[in-house]
Formats: structure tokens, sequence, C-alpha cells
């Protein structure tokens, strides 16, 4: 159990990367934290695994002060960050195993959980290549399994899926489920909503420093008074003043545009895009139910009818 | 204690495994910069007289340690903390100051080949013998531990990467030339003898000269003082400053 209470730092220079955070994640839970760059993330997971000091607030681990004892927190949480882990003249046979040994197992238990996960993630063909010849989404994948090799009460995982392939991002997400009904804690921080959506039991948004909003997945879509999307892609070059200026909720994200639609209004409204398609003023359209995504841009203020900011 | 020497070992052979790629090659340079360092004197001073050279070939060990600790060591730091390294390794159940002094042993063995190539090539070249005595142990792991603690607090007192590759190149140059480290401290001017007489790098020479001549001098008590003062006061700021939360 974690629990964080009016957690705030406040850095030297004066920048407040976390405002009064208050947030309790339960045993076996996945818990994803997105936001976007510098909404304070990062200054978060650190403060967890006893990194930085907090200027104000509390930590709890399982019962323990980790604030206080910020040694306690790197015996509880396992932290995998989001810049690579130096393994260059390791293999990641070799690198899991000792990351397992430093961890407290014995030899015996590190060599058999390191075989099971090479194992599970499919990585035998790189298991005795040193780090240096391995691609970036190997190396993220050996830093998972040193990160998760050894039992822990608490896994922070920092972007984990950055660079890896389509097959062993499911094959990640298959292990990071059966670590979490272990009872183990699961902190995922990430920017890609669609994984965060798909993988997380709750979702909490950072922006600003703060905590705006948490809630299951489905409770962020459910907010949303509209029922459908529509969603316009533009004909490469053209100018989209004209269609946002029709459209008041409008999110522009690059060639896309997501527009709120009333249920009762669908017919109309693909009509319409669909004269638009015939003009050639867009490429192709579609309607959809609302995402997290398009909840998640709205909420940290992303996009907009004024603001042609692409994710 | 059973726990410290387990995480010692498990983080030296962590160490090992990383730097395996490096080190043939920091051997292959340690062996050209100890031929080329005893060599290349005689290109310099081709007069050469027997005193002298045992003065600049017992000066070889201390200019190589204060080399490996106070240019390499910050460097390779520097490096691990544009990569975020320190990151992953500050998040594991460890003591800081056992990864520490696990660095610390890997840099003093690092430094070996290369003072015993210059050691053995410079007596067998100059023709002089040397009179080591055990006391040269604990000399060069006094001066290897001083040097990389110095490199280790560069490293970590200053926060950008490219200030320190700067202030370690600017060092080359201090070390190599301005410290009396092999040539007689009386040729430089009087007031950088007296800011020798409180830096380490003079005093380092003096304490390995005597071990590996086995000539003992009135100054060597206070050289002993004066670096184990450098030694303690850098591996304590270090530790402090490796153990401090941001």
């Amino acid at each position: 159990m974690i629990e964080i209470t009016n957690l705030t730092k406040q850095y030297k220079n004066g920048f407040k990367a976390n405002k009064e955070i208050s947030l309790n994640i339960s045993p076996g839970e996945i818990f994803g934290l997105l936001g976007p760059n510098g909404a304070g993330k990062t200054t978060l997971v650190n403060q967890l695994i006893g990194l930085l000091k907090p200027t104000s607030g509390s930590i709890v681990i399982n019962g323990v002060d980790v604030v206080a004892d910020p040694a306690s927190s790197r015996r509880l949480c396992s932290l995998q960050p989001q810049s690579q882990i130096p393994i260059d003249g390791l293999t990641p046979k070799e690198a899991i195993e000792l990351s397992g040994r430093i961890r407290g197992m014995d030899k015996k238990t590190a060599r058999h959980r390191t075989d099971e996960l090479i194992q599970r993630l499919q990585l035998e063909q790189w298991a005795q290549l040193r780090g240096e010849n391995l691609s970036g989404g190997v190396r993220r994948l050996t830093a998972f399994c040193m990160t998760c090799v050894a039992p822990a009460k608490v896994l922070v995982l920092d972007e984990p899926t950055n660079d890896v392939d389509p097959e062993r991002r499911r094959l990640l997400w298959k292990e990071v489920k059966a670590i979490a009904n272990g009872g183990c804690t699961i902190i995922l921080v990430t920017h890609n909503v669609l994984e965060a959506e798909r993988s997380t039991d709750r979702l909490g948004i950072l922006h600003n420093g703060r905590l705006i909003r948490q809630g299951t997945p489905g409770s962020f879509r459910d907010k949303e008074e509209d029922n459908m999307i529509l969603e316009l892609t533009l004909e490469p070059g053209k100018n989209p003043a004209g269609i946002i200026s029709q459209e008041s909720n409008a999110l522009r994200l690059g060639q896309r545009i997501l527009c709120p639609v009333k249920i009762g209004e669908v017919i109309e409204r693909v009509s319409w895009a669909n004269d638009l398609k015939k003009n050639r003023l867009i490429e192709e359209f579609s309607i959809n139910p609302p995402s997290l995504e398009e909840a998640y841009l709205r909420i940290v203020g992303i996009g907009g009818s004024n603001n042609a900011q692409e994710n | 204690m059973n726990n410290f020497f387990r995480q010692y070992f498990l983080l030296l052979k962590w160490q090992l495994l990383r730097l395996r790629m490096i080190i043939p090659l920091f051997a292959v340079i340690q062996i050209m910069t100890g031929i080329g360092f005893i060599v290349g004197l005689g290109f310099i001073l081709p007069e050469i007289d027997s005193k002298t050279a045992l003065f600049f070939v017992t000066g070889a060990p201390t200019f190589i340690l204060t080399m490996v600790g106070m240019v390499l060591v910050p460097q390779m730091i520097a490096e691990d903390k544009s990569s975020g390294s320190f990151t992953y390794i500050w998040s594991l159940p460890i003591s800081r100051i056992t990864y520490l002094l696990a660095d610390l042993t890997v840099w003093f063995f690092s430094a070996l080949p290369g003072i015993i190539l210059a050691l053995s090539i410079g007596s067998w070249y100059y023709e002089f013998s040397l009179s080591m005595s055990w006391i040269i142990v604990p000399v060069t792991l006094l001066v290897s531990i001083t040097a990389s603690c110095l490199g280790y607090a560069i490293a970590h007192l200053i926060s950008k990467s490219q200030i320190i590759l700067l202030v370690t190149n600017l060092l080359v140059f201090v070390i190599f030339l301005f410290s009396p480290i092999n040539y007689p401290l009386e040729r430089l001017p009087v007031w950088l003898q007296n800011v020798h007489m409180v830096l380490p790098y003079f005093h380092m020479a003096d304490l390995m000269r005597s071990s590996l001549t086995g000539y003992e001098t009135a100054s060597n008590i206070r050289a002993l003082l004066i670096v184990s003062t450098w030694m303690l006061v850098s591996f304590v700021s270090v530790s402090i400053v490796l153990q401090k939360r941001k």
C-alpha cells in the first residue's frame, strides 16, 4: 500500500515540480501516471524511490515512512528509469542475474528467474550478446527484466515499452499483469495513452505539478458529455481554418481534427464530413466512441481550435 | 559485515563486467604511456644521467595514479551522469559507500599494469635498480584512493558534464607541467613551491619515491600526514555528497 499525502517538491531554483499531491495505491494495483513533459511525473517517482527529498508532505509504503528512511524505500521499490540502464559490457543474462543478486537473491534463484524472464519475453537470441551490440528495444526489455527479477513490493516502470516491438510489448504487459497478480503494486509512468488505457487499473493525470484527475480509464471517458467523436484527417497542405471555425469544440492534432458529436447529430455530421471529402478538404474521416486519448488531451489542454499543437 | 562483503564483491563484479570492454584498451594505453613516458624522456633530455633518470622514473607511478584518479575517473563519471545511469545505480538497495569502495578498487587495479611496466622498462633502460619495501603497497593504495576520491569530488561537485571534461583537460596540463612529480620541487618559483606544500601532488610523489628507492627522507612523515588528510577529507566529502538526497 502506497500512501502519498500533500507531497510538494520545490527545487533550489524555486521551481515547484510537485504541488500538494495526495494519492493512495493498493497492493496488486497497476496505476498509470500520465502527463505532458515537465508535468512532474519523474519528480514524483524519484521521491517515492528515495532519490529526491520532498519539500513537504509524506510518503508511506507498507507502513514505512520512506521520507524519513529512504534506504527502506530502495528495498521495497524497484525502478526502471526512463533513461537506458548502462549495460555495455554485460550480456542481458549477466545483467539480469547480477541485478537479482544485488537485490538479495541467492545465485540459484537469480539464475532460475533470469532464465524464466528471458524465455517469457522471448529474448533468448540476445541473451548472450553484450549490451553495446543490442538494439534500443532489447536493452529496454533487459532493463525491465533487471527491474522485476527480484520480488519487490512496488515496481516503478518509467516508459518501459519505448523502442520495444509490438509483440514483445504484449509479452511485457502480460508479465506486468502476472507480477501485479502476485500482490506487487505497479506504477507505470507513460506518455502512451493507448497503452495506459489497456494496461492500467487506475490512472492519474499530472499537469503542472498537480494531480488534476484520477480514476479508472473508463471513468475518464464517461465524464465527457458528447457521445461520439468525428475524426477528420486533413488533405496535406489544406488549411483547416474553415473547418475548425464551424466547430467550437474541435481539437486539432497535427493533420487530425477531433470533433465531438451528439448521438442524434451523427447522420447529419457524417454527411457534412462526406461533403468535405468530396471537396478534397479532408483525406478521410471516421466516427468513433470517445477515447481516453481525446479526454486526456482535453484535460491537459493540448490541441484546441486556436492551438495547432502536435502531441 | 557479511552483507557488506557480499555487496562489495557483487558491485565489483558489476563494474568489472561493465568495463571489460574498456579495460583491455586501457591496459594497451597504459603500456604505451609507460613506454612512451620513459623512452620519450631520452628525447627531451638526451644527456640524462642515472640520478635524474631515477628521479623521473620513480615519479611515473604517481603520475599514472593521478592521471587515472583525477582525469579518467571524473571523465567516466561525467559519461555516466550524462547517460542517467546513476538514477538506476542509486535506486538499488546498496550502500553508496560500498559502491564507491568497489569503484576505487577497480581504478586501483586498472593503474597497476602501467606502473609496473613503467618501472620495469625505466630501470632496465636507464640501468638502475629499485629497492622496494613492503611499504610500497600501502603507499600505492593511499595515493590511488586519494587521487580517485579527488576525481570523484570533481565529478560530483561540478554538475555539468562538459565542464568536468574541461576541468580534467586542464588538470592534465597542471599535473604534467606544473606539479613537481617528475622533477625536483626546487625548480619551481618559491610561491608555487609553497602552493605545493599544501597540495597533494608533491607529497604523493615524495612518498612513492621513498618507498621505491628505500631512501627515507625527513619529509616522509609530513607527506604521509598531508596525503592522508587529503584522502580523508575527499573520501568523507564524496561520501556525504553521494548519500545526500537533492
